[in-house]
């Protein structure tokens, strides 16, 4: 399950991801600080970085669920990409994809993605704690 | 009329005590309401976020269906140019299909654009919704610490009533309809005393035949400035003192 957050949009961004097993244990949970970035870039790095840890898993087949219709369409190619910087991004996810036996990438309702969205807002939470108070 | 006055003093003690004890009572209960009120303000503002994020998602699936229908129609046409034999007639029809393209690729801007909007505020929303428990579940807290201890102030408040009728029950109604009318006017204070000739309630020199009548107790006496009733506080004298 994947997740980004974006705090202003553009704004403070950040990624998160976790992953299950087949039977459901969680096998990594993940959160990463991305600068300022828009919403949309922040669901991007979340899925490359829930992608990127499933392929160092030597994970074959897999479901993606994200918040995000946005994502979803345009990843299951419904909806065109046409930000440069999400072609890129999108164009990044397909590589990694195509090195999947096989895959579905599934929207979810915002509820049902807690965790990742807790992730995400650690990542951003994480990185703000570490800013000098004075600056 | 001293014990008059002396039991107008005790009966001022308590006055003040049980007006001091409502004027806590009526702060808390204004912290209470003014909390309440913003508290209403952030689940209106969480409900209208809700309800602009609705209208739009309805937006976005008005979009999709017609983006849908579109699709079908295109599908459609392009069926038909297969068993279209005219040349003029498969042109036409080519001209339709694009044109119904060139709209769906309009319309597919749109629903992005609208998809986009949706979801920054779908992650505003989740936002403010958070806060507004966050601050749903403190105030719960609060709010029953809060009445609790006006609940307590106003069971003492009843106590000390139940004590001030037993003191003014020796007092006369005129005495007391007299007393409690200069206590309201004057902030609280309804019984002072003259001390070196001086009002203690208005700081105004008491002229010296007042002071001594005053001193006599035979009646009750009001400042000519502030009208308070007074009565005679003896001052320690110079030699005492020495």
């Amino acid at each position: 399950m994947v997740d980004g957050a974006s705090r202003g949009n553009p704004g403070e961004a950040g990624c998160g991801a976790v992953i299950f097993d087949e039977t459901g244990k969680t096998l990594r949970e993940l959160c990463r600080y991305l600068g300022r970035a828009t919403n949309n870039v922040a669901e991007y790095e979340g899925l490359l970085m829930g992608l990127e840890e499933v392929l160092r898993l030597g994970g074959k087949r897999l479901r993606v669920e994200s918040d995000s219709e946005l994502l979803v369409r345009q990843m299951n190619g419904l909806y065109r990409v046409k930000d440069e910087k999400l072609i890129r991004l999108h164009q990044k996810a397909q590589a990694l994809l195509r090195r999947l036996v096989a895959y579905r990438i599934i929207h979810v309702r915002r509820e049902q993605n807690r965790i990742a969205d807790r992730l995400a807002n650690e990542g951003i939470d994480q990185a703000l704690r570490k800013v000098p108070k004075n600056l | 009329m001293r014990e008059q006055i002396e039991i107008l003093a005790s009966l001022q003690n308590v006055d003040r005590e049980i007006k001091e004890k409502n004027g806590a009572k009526q702060l808390l209960l204004e912290e209470i309401r003014k909390r309440e009120e913003e508290l209403k303000l952030k689940r209106d503002e969480v409900k209208q976020l809700r309800a602009e994020w609705k209208e739009k998602d309805k937006l976005r699936q008005e979009k999709e269906h017609l983006l849908q229908d579109q699709g079908r129609k295109t599908a459609d046409k392009r069926m038909r140019m297969n068993r279209i034999k005219n040349i003029r007639e498969l042109q036409a029809l080519q001209h339709e299909v694009d044109q119904i393209k060139q709209a769906n690729s309009q319309l597919e801007e749109e629903v992005i654009g609208v998809l986009e909007d949706l979801e920054a505020r779908a992650s505003i929303l989740g936002q403010k919704d958070a806060e507004l428990s966050g601050l749903e579940r403190a105030w719960g807290e609060q709010k029953a610490g809060l009445e609790a201890q006006a609940a307590q102030i106003e069971k003492e408040v009843a106590q000390t009533s139940a004590g001030r009728q037993s003191i003014a029950g020796q007092l006369t109604g005129d005495l007391i309809q007299r007393y409690e009318m200069i206590f309201s006017r004057r902030g609280g204070m309804a019984v002072v005393a003259v001390s070196d000739g001086i009002c203690q309630g208005c700081f105004m020199n008491i002229p010296p035949q007042l002071s001594n009548e005053i001193r006599k107790s035979e009646r009750l006496h009001l400042c000519p400035s502030c009208h308070r009733i007074l009565y005679y506080k003896p001052t320690v004298s110079s030699d005492k003192q020495l």
